[in-house]
């Protein structure tokens, strides 16, 4: 693929990241690579645990109803010596709609509990295109009334519950509040949306920039949401819950943090996420890392703009928990 | 996504990983990027603190690229500061930069890529520093630069406290090769000014030297020259380099000791490929070159058949059909001197000095 529009620069030391790793990775994938991909991906949870136990976190999976009653799994992780009710941060994976599991994205999770001493719940949704949209967000929003339902027993102040996912699980993060306003569903205290993923329209300047090149590109991003969506995709018939970039009414919702990359297809509809949200007057965050590309904090951790995102993220949480 | 790819993590230690080490660092200098950038590459890829001295600045990173205090701690218990003395180069796997070195703080047996990283961040730390903090290599740059006006090149020569009224002269090495290994001179001696310089024919190190200093080869000497023209220096050190025999040969090519015939292969470069001398030579296998040029270095066919181990009945018959081949007889007046010069364009032709 040519590059026809321009684009920002990787950072050069993002850049030299992607160098290495690129070679690891399909550029862009196809409905055909789902299958292997998955395959390539350990199963649920091998290799949490080791990172588990050297964190001193422990793990309680529990089955729960999800969308329409069917069980699903949650895991809930804590300090091993903690104690008494604090913050609790509901947790939605990431991984295009279409692979993951609930332990994508632990260490940062790690974080979240050994700085905050939260209590973290994170959801096994089901994923497209077996189960398409509502699963996921239904599954997602299940688990979210689950766990403010058991509150006082996970120890979470219900008054210090925010919702927070990256990618995929940004943008379903963001569906699951605007059903819970909607719905009259447990009220959040934040929502922390990761680079999410919004919009299934793909025409935004950013997605035309990211084709053929860095991580998650345009054609992946189409493969996600049609996977989500089917024929739907960029129809009419999309609803804002799984899709909230459509949500025309944003008012009522709760504090938002907003990060990406400069050079990732969702920059444009995540910085169109934060206007709206401001619009709306509600409260938001938003940090646009020039430069980066999708995940870049997960993959490329050691450089100097991942702990700056990573820095300003924890920065937003540890002010929204009051910690 | 990044749960497809997972993170950047250190390289495999028993696996040689040069292209990616190299292409890591290439990224990071193109890119214009600091010291700090440049050491957490070097940690991140070797899984172990990687560390600095450049001028009186000494600087850590560690694998998951944070900062580390300046000294390194003590390998006991507790963060026991053990003294400036723990950066001793002697310490660590280390490699000189200009006005410094960095090392990598590998505990136990080297790793595969260990060498290559080293070698990578002190070219690079080299490289970016020449262009960013107007300090040695930026200095030298100017100096070796003929585009630059005297009075600049005045300024230079102060900072970097040379002696305006002496004469000096460039060495010009692969940039990879380590300063103070390429200097014979003791180590108590002031490290020269040195600096990495880009090149229509790859990365340089410029060395200056004066002008009865020595050096170990790779290397081309330029010419001498008075401390305000050592651009002139610089361009026949370059010309030297190019001309080494073969990449690898330690030798020292001395501009000074080639007088016109530097002069010949410089002016002559630009029409040197079409040149049906250059282009019948570039034609021969590395086994023919090397017969070739000790016909025409020998003093007989015989002694040059002694040292190519061959009999000399066989040799001359390889001679005769060498010189039918070649359109003139190397060993004759005229063609020696063809042969040298179409031997050294070709040369030229073929340098891309390794990085």
């Amino acid at each position: 693929m040519t590059e026809t529009v321009p684009r920002p620069p990787f950072d050069p030391e993002l850049e030299a990241v992607l160098t290495l790793l690129s070679d690891q990775m399909p550029m862009s994938i196809t409905p055909e690579m789902i299958p292997l991909m998955r395959q390539a991906a350990p199963a649920p949870g091998v290799g949490a645990d080791d990172a588990l136990t050297a964190a001193g976190v422990v793990r309680r999976d529990v089955t729960i109803p999800g969308h329409d009653g069917d069980e699903i799994e949650v895991s809930v992780l804590s300090r091993q010596d903690r104690t008494g009710v604090g913050p609790g941060i509901y947790y939605t994976h990431g991984g295009g709609m279409i692979m993951g599991d609930r332990f994508v994205g632990l260490d940062i999770l790690l974080g979240w509990i050994n700085d905050f001493d939260a209590v973290v719940v994170t959801v096994e949704y089901r994923l497209a295109p077996e189960f398409p949209d509502p699963y996921p967000v239904r599954d997602c929003y299940a688990g979210l009334v689950w766990t403010a339902e058991h509150a006082a027993e996970l120890g979470i102040d219900p008054e210090r519950l925010i919702i927070a996912g990256g990618s995929a699980g940004g943008g379903l993060a963001a569906g699951t509040a605007l059903i819970a306003r909607d719905e009259g569903g447990p009220a959040l205290a934040g929502q922390v949306l990761i680079y999410p993923m919004l919009d299934d329209r793909d025409q935004t300047v950013s997605t035309a920039q990211i084709d053929g090149i860095g991580v998650w590109d345009r054609g992946s991003n189409r493969t996600g949401w049609s996977a989500l969506l089917g024929d739907r995709r960029g129809t009419d018939d999309v609803s804002v819950y799984a899709a909230p970039a459509r949500a025309t009414d944003l008012s009522g919702l709760p504090p938002a943090f907003i990060d990406c990359g400069s050079a990732e297809v969702f920059r444009d509809e995540d910085v169109a996420y934060a206007s709206a949200l401001w619009a709306a007057g509600v409260q938001a965050e938003l940090h646009v890392w020039p430069g980066g590309f999708h995940g870049f904090d997960i993959m490329a951790p050691h450089t100097v703009l991942a702990k700056a995102m990573r820095a300003a993220r924890d920065s937003w949480i540890a002010r929204t928990l009051g910690v | 996504m990044q749960e497809l790819v997972g993170r950047l993590t250190a390289l495999d230690p028993a696996a040689s990983e040069s292209l990616k080490v190299v292409a890591y660092f290439d990224v990071l200098v193109a890119g214009g990027v600091g010291l700090q950038a440049l050491l957490r590459g070097a940690a991140v890829l070797s899984g172990t603190a990687a560390g600095a001295v450049v001028g009186r600045r000494t600087q850590r990173v560690g694998p998951d690229g944070d900062r580390l205090p300046d000294a390194v701690a003590g390998s006991g218990a507790d963060v026991a500061i053990a003294g400036p003395a723990a950066t001793d180069p002697g310490r660590w796997p280390s490699r000189s930069v200009a006005d410094g070195y960095v090392w990598l703080e590998r505990e136990g047996s080297p790793h595969a890529n260990d060498d290559m990283i080293i070698e990578r961040l002190a070219l690079a730390i080299d490289l970016v520093r020449a262009r960013h903090d107007g300090g040695t290599g930026s200095s030298l740059g100017t100096l070796i630069d003929a585009s630059r006006d005297l009075a600049d090149r005045r300024i230079a020569l102060a900072r970097l406290r040379l002696d305006p009224s002496r004469e000096y002269r460039v060495a010009a090495l692969p940039a990879s090769r380590d300063v103070a290994a390429a200097l014979s001179g003791g180590s108590g001696a002031p490290r020269p000014p040195s600096t990495v310089v880009a090149t229509p024919y790859g990365l340089v190190r410029a060395v200056v030297l004066g002008r009865d200093a020595g050096i170990a080869g790779p290397a081309g000497l330029g010419t001498t020259q008075p401390a305000d023209q050592l651009a002139e220096s610089f361009r026949t050190a370059l010309l030297a380099l190019r001309l080494l025999p073969a990449r690898g040969a330690a030798e020292v090519v001395d501009a000074a000791d080639l007088g016109v015939v530097l002069a010949a292969v410089s002016a002559l470069e630009p029409v040197a490929a079409q040149q049906p001398d250059v282009v019948v030579l570039a034609r021969l296998d590395a086994r023919t070159r090397a017969v070739l040029d000790e016909l025409a270095a020998a003093d007989s066919v015989r002694a040059a058949a002694a040292a190519l181990g061959m009999h000399h009945s066989t040799l001359q018959v390889r001679h005769d059909a060498l010189t039918s081949e070649l359109g003139y007889d190397p060993r004759s007046l005229q063609g020696r001197a063809r042969y040298q010069l179409a031997r050294l364009l070709l040369r030229l032709t073929e340098s891309r000095p390794a990085g």
